[in-house]
């Protein structure tokens, strides 16, 4: 199949913006599952291919209870909605028969795990790779393909600690910590989409495949870039925790993100109209700074009895660039993401809708891009059982 | 050797990091960025401070930041309250595939350049807008920063020590920002192809705080299954025994994960207490994963004795998940970094050397697909170039629009 040679498409089909490009997702990932999930947001089509005995991240947590009493994995749900599936298992001739036969209609495989392993689980990555030299391939591993640490065992917390993400979050006196869920997963899939779309704009001009690579741990230091970079400028060591930034304050239903710019102190007093804000101490940022732990406390007290999202609102109508600690509660009654049809039900076969999941996060000439909620049937065994 | 993506002009309004990083992805692949800057409203990540207090020098390229995420962009300095600067930039739009902005919502409209007006001046045009939280809404007109959308977007929610305390990922590392960053190029790219195909113009609106959302889908699903809301739970995960340790140094520590019995005993043979070789894993009252706290105990206190280096090879070697948590100086030395491409060496402005820099997030296995940046711009640095080489005009009415304000040129001493 090629990229490209489409008729004009409809308005409600203008989101579609990938014209017959087809993914197929070997195994199943976090980040390849996402970045499947991407191309599809974008009009691709995505096929997963499961061995017999079911993709590993169905036993990746989150894991909740069906209404048919099964196990399920809400990680694996969210990112196969709307997919094909099928089952390989691609050690044997017959697998690799299905699998070639997929990939002779594919415009990209993605796979997760390092060529040598993959090769001694019957994938030969590279003579696949001969067989099909149109095909765009995107590799995911934890630690890279190869290197001093590409052997080592690992995840998430290795490639945030790895990557020098993790030395800084947190605070100053307490351990390092990680960034909640996904991330590295996550933030890969978005790199390893945004390289396999420059490979396949290039093959518009020279037909020719490519094979992209992305570690977690390499997605951690690229997302952590500001820290070498500033050493090498002027010797500045960065680290966590800091006294800039917004007040997390607690309000009566959680948390406010209190930010606010050095210009904007005279709408904060407006906002609170309290004496104890008009200190001198508080009269410039400097002050501010210095005096950060009374301010906190004060502005503590201010908030306490008043809602995160009454806090969010006032200050937004006034300019200031305050937000609030929205949990999975507050996004799923979220105004703004109801408004823009950010949110659809996950469709189990036969069943009530297990809860909702976010679409892709973006629209086209005002269009939410319509990936299906449906989940991929099941030919084997269910896993987990009630 | 041009880039795949040489045959890409990008009209480049972005400031700061989420739109500024994007388009430099774009630049590396040898796409045309022209960075716009509107006279007197220059990128205010020219000259920021707020990560150490000092650029090291005056100039408008004095940021290391900075230099980082406009490498390989031409920049154009324009008068755009003048009606003959936005003649001149209209024309720059009609010979080009994209623009680009992440501005607070309103504020393109108000410079002239709506997504109405850009499709008459050129209907093949892609138009790419980032905002916190989209160009529809009720909170569309709501200003953020990277900081509030950590908040907004969900990710602070399960961050933090404990429940109640969520913490955001900090200006260092500013989160929401880079996975835009990393989202907004293939974007971009599959737009234009669109575009190319007759399916034009159009506009994509890309709502950062959707985007953070969207990096925890699992985590929304889970809470309208079970009903149990997610939260903060430090450095613990449903799937491990995940912990950190300190090391001998510093703020030196170790990131470990123990998934299984045979992880637990090689912990106790190395921590030379064999006697706690079959303790349990145990899953928490909140679904997290424990050690036994003697076993934790007895490894921090074996690796407290060890660099981070030692204790993760050692435990590696006997297949536990461990971990040398890095600091950003050791990065730039990282052999297995080094030779994925996790750094390149970059030209400063005005040939005065290189420095390494951030390469790319992925590592394209065909060597013609690597890149070679070049140094970021000046303020205005490109500005004669581009009106001589885009809109064809001749030497005496570029020196006319100098002269008179509309075009500004190299101005490396500028401020906003």
């Amino acid at each position: 199949m090629s990229v490209g040679d489409s008729e004009r498409q409809t308005e409600g089909q203008q989101w579609r913006l990938l014209d017959a490009v087809s993914v197929v997702e070997l195994g199943g990932g976090i980040a390849s599952g996402l970045c499947g999930r991407l191309l599809m947001g974008m009009g691709a089509t995505s096929h997963l291919v499961e061995p017999s005995q079911g993709s590993p991240m169905r036993l990746v947590p989150p894991l909740y209870r069906a209404a048919d009493g099964q196990q399920r994995s809400a990680t694996f749900d969210y990112l196969s909605a709307g997919k094909t599936a099928s089952t390989a298992d691609i050690a044997g001739p017959a697998g690799q028969a299905r699998l070639n036969a997929l990939l002779a209609g594919a415009n990209v495989l993605l796979v997760e795990g390092r060529t040598r392993t993959l090769l001694q689980e019957g994938l030969d990555l590279e003579g696949l790779r001969r067989q099909h030299p149109h095909l765009i391939v995107g590799q995911v591993t934890i630690f890279g393909d190869e290197g001093e640490r590409a052997h080592y065992r690992g995840g998430e917390f290795q490639a945030q600690a790895l990557g020098g993400l993790l030395h800084m979050v947190g605070t100053k006196s307490r351990e390092p910590l990680r960034l909640g869920g996904y991330q590295m997963h996550y933030s890969a899939a978005l790199g390893l989409m945004s390289s396999i779309m420059v490979a396949l704009y290039g093959q518009q001009r020279d037909g020719k495949g490519q094979l992209v690579q992305v570690s977690l741990a390499q997605t951690a230091a690229f997302i952590e870039w500001k820290s070498a970079c500033q050493f090498q400028h002027d010797g500045a060591r960065l680290s966590r925790g800091g006294s800039i930034g917004p007040f997390i304050l607690r309000c009566k239903d959680g948390h406010s993100a209190f930010y606010y710019r050095e210009r904007n102190w005279d709408l904060v007093c407006r906002l609170f109209e309290d004496h104890r804000l008009e200190d001198p101490r508080f009269a410039t940022q400097k002050g501010r700074d210095t005096h950060r732990a009374e301010l906190a406390k004060i502005l503590g007290d201010l908030v306490k009895d008043r809602t995160k999202r009454e806090i969010y609102h006032s200050a937004q109508t006034l300019g200031m660039p305050v937000g609030y600690c929205a949990t999975a509660d507050d996004l799923l009654t979220s105004p703004q993401y109801e408004s823009r049809g950010f949110l659809i039900d996950l469709d189990l076969a036969g069943g009530a809708s297990p809860g909702r999941i976010p679409q892709v996060p973006w629209m086209v000439n005002g269009v939410r891009p319509a990936i299906s909620s449906s989940l991929p049937e099941q030919k084997r065994p269910a896993m987990g059982t009630a | 050797m041009p880039g795949p993506l040489s045959d890409i002009r990008v009209v480049d309004f972005t400031i700061v990091t989420a739109g500024a990083g994007a388009t430099q992805i774009l630049a590396d692949f040898g796409a045309d960025v022209v960075k716009v800057e509107a006279s007197g409203h220059f990128d205010p990540f020219r000259h920021w401070t707020a990560l150490t207090g000092s650029v090291g020098g005056n100039e408008d390229t004095s940021s290391a930041p900075f230099r980082v995420i406009n490498r390989s962009k031409r920049a154009l300095s324009i008068n755009l309250e003048k009606p003959e600067g936005q003649r001149a930039l209209a024309e720059i739009i009609r010979k080009s595939d994209v623009v680009i902005e992440n501005f607070r919502r309103g504020i393109i409209e108000k410079m002239g350049f709506s997504f109405e007006v850009l499709q008459k001046i050129n209907p093949r045009l892609v138009m790419v807008s980032l905002s916190s939280q989209g160009a529809s809404g009720p909170n569309q007109s709501y200003a953020s920063f990277g900081s509030s959308l950590d908040a907004l977007g969900g990710i602070m929610s399960i961050t933090g020590y404990d429940a109640d305390s969520p913490l955001w990922s900090g200006n260092k590392l500013n989160y929401p920002d880079q996975v835009v960053s990393l989202l907004a190029p293939g974007l971009v790219i599959a737009a234009v192809m669109a575009a190319r195909q007759g399916n034009a113009p159009l506009w994509i609106d890309l709502s950062q705080r959707e985007t953070v959302t969207a990096l925890l889908g699992e985590q929304l699903l889970s809470y309208g299954a079970n009903g149990t809301l997610p939260g903060p739970q430090g450095n613990r995960s449903a799937a491990s025994a995940d912990f950190v340790v300190q090391t001998a140094g510093q703020d030196e520590w170790l990131a470990v994960s123990l998934s299984d019995p045979a992880d637990v005993a090689a912990c106790a043979v190395i921590a030379e207490r064999e006697d706690l070789a079959e303790t349990p894993l145990v899953t928490q009252p909140d679904g997290t994963v424990a050690i036994s706290e003697p076993l934790r105990q007895a490894l921090a206190v074996w690796a407290a004795g060890r660099t981070k280096h030692e204790a993760m090879a050692s435990l590696q070697a006997q297949g536990v998940p461990a971990a040398a948590v890095m600091k950003g100086p050791e990065l730039l030395d990282d052999s297995d970094l080094r030779m994925a491409g996790a750094f390149v060496q970059v030209p400063l402005p005005d040939e005065k050397g290189q420095e390494w820099q951030r390469g790319l997030p992925a590592h394209f296995v065909d060597p013609t697909l690597t890149i070679h940046p070049t140094a970021p711009p000046h303020i205005g640095e490109h500005s004669v170039e581009i009106l001589s080489d885009l809109l064809r005009l001749p030497t005496g009415k570029i020196d006319d629009l100098i002269e008179r304000g509309i075009i500004g040129v190299n101005n490396a001493t500028a401020t906003a």
